[in-house]
């Protein structure tokens, strides 16, 4: 649910971008002759990215066997419609990330242009991989992601 | 509003209960509430935004405790008495594992830690 991660601060803050097409399916249904993009997706974006996000900092603590769970989302409010053609760039910045403690907790948002579309905060807790195939998924899916993106330090 | 009242409250989107009344001082987290480790994140994240204290997931998980004075697993007569005096309860007994004691922990037990916590804290 996200295109592009753009930049990334560990423990500070990430940026990514979501193109929003009228070619994609849920437009079909949502709504016919009137298409608006389901805040339900920006919010699964959001936690796409967040994560990404959080596992990305684990691993540099050396936490590899460690996964992100969303579990709890906290006054997210909707502000504007997204329409087909918009460019939604989320920004997730980090509230609390406490690795001992097994959980996180970012501050994100999603702007078309200078429009503030949706903003909240995401909760996610920490749970080990146990699984051996889920393993090698999660790891080349954070190769993927984390390809020619721009590393602040 | 009293500490014990609030966590109450507190405690009850975090385990999809209705009612205050479902969530007694006297009742256990994960024994009686059905707490799981997940929900812990939840709880310590909603004790730390609505009374201002940090508490660690080792506090509540008697690991400290645990760590101090533990013999083949178990609790020795010496961290038994501590523990009933910390908590002001006779509950604690020489024997018991740490496993046993997190599953029993009790909602009156997790105020009194939040309650010295904000001691500690204004004291600082």
């Amino acid at each position: 649910m996200i295109d592009r991660i753009n930049e990334i601060c560990p423990e500070q803050y990430i940026e990514a971008v979501k193109c929003v097409s009228m070619s994609e399916d849920v437009f079909n249904e949502h709504f016919p002759g009137f298409p608006v993009f389901p805040g339900s997706l920006i919010l699964e974006g959001m936690a796409q990215m967040g994560g990404l996000f959080i596992e990305f900092c684990l691993r540099r603590r050396g936490l590899k066997e460690k996964r992100a769970a969303l579990t709890m989302v906290n006054r997210m409010k909707y502000r504007e419609m997204v329409r087909p053609g918009d460019r939604l760039d989320y920004r997730g910045t980090v509230k609390v990330f406490y690795p001992d403690d097994g959980y996180a907790v970012l501050m994100v948002e999603a702007k078309c242009g200078e429009k503030l579309c949706a903003e909240g905060e995401l909760m996610f807790g920490f749970l080990d991989v146990m699984d051996e195939k889920m393993k090698h998924a999660n790891d080349a899916l954070m190769e993927l992601a984390f390809t020619n993106v721009k590393i602040v330090e | 509003m009293d500490v014990e009242t609030k966590l109450r409250e507190l405690l009850l989107p975090v385990l999809g209960l209705s009612s205050i009344d479902q969530i007694q001082p006297d009742h256990a987290l994960v024994n009686d509430l059905g707490a799981e480790s997940i929900d812990f994140v939840e709880i310590l994240y909603a004790i730390e935004t609505n009374f201002g204290v940090k508490i660690s997931i080792q506090e509540i998980s008697m690991v400290e405790y645990g760590a101090k004075d533990v013999q083949e697993g178990v609790l020795t007569e010496g961290l038994a008495e501590m523990l009933n005096k910390d908590f002001d309860t006779e509950r604690f007994k020489a024997g018991q594992t740490a496993r046993e004691i997190f599953e029993t922990f009790t909602v009156r037990e997790l105020a009194t830690v939040v309650s010295r916590k904000m001691q500690e804290q204004k004291s600082s």
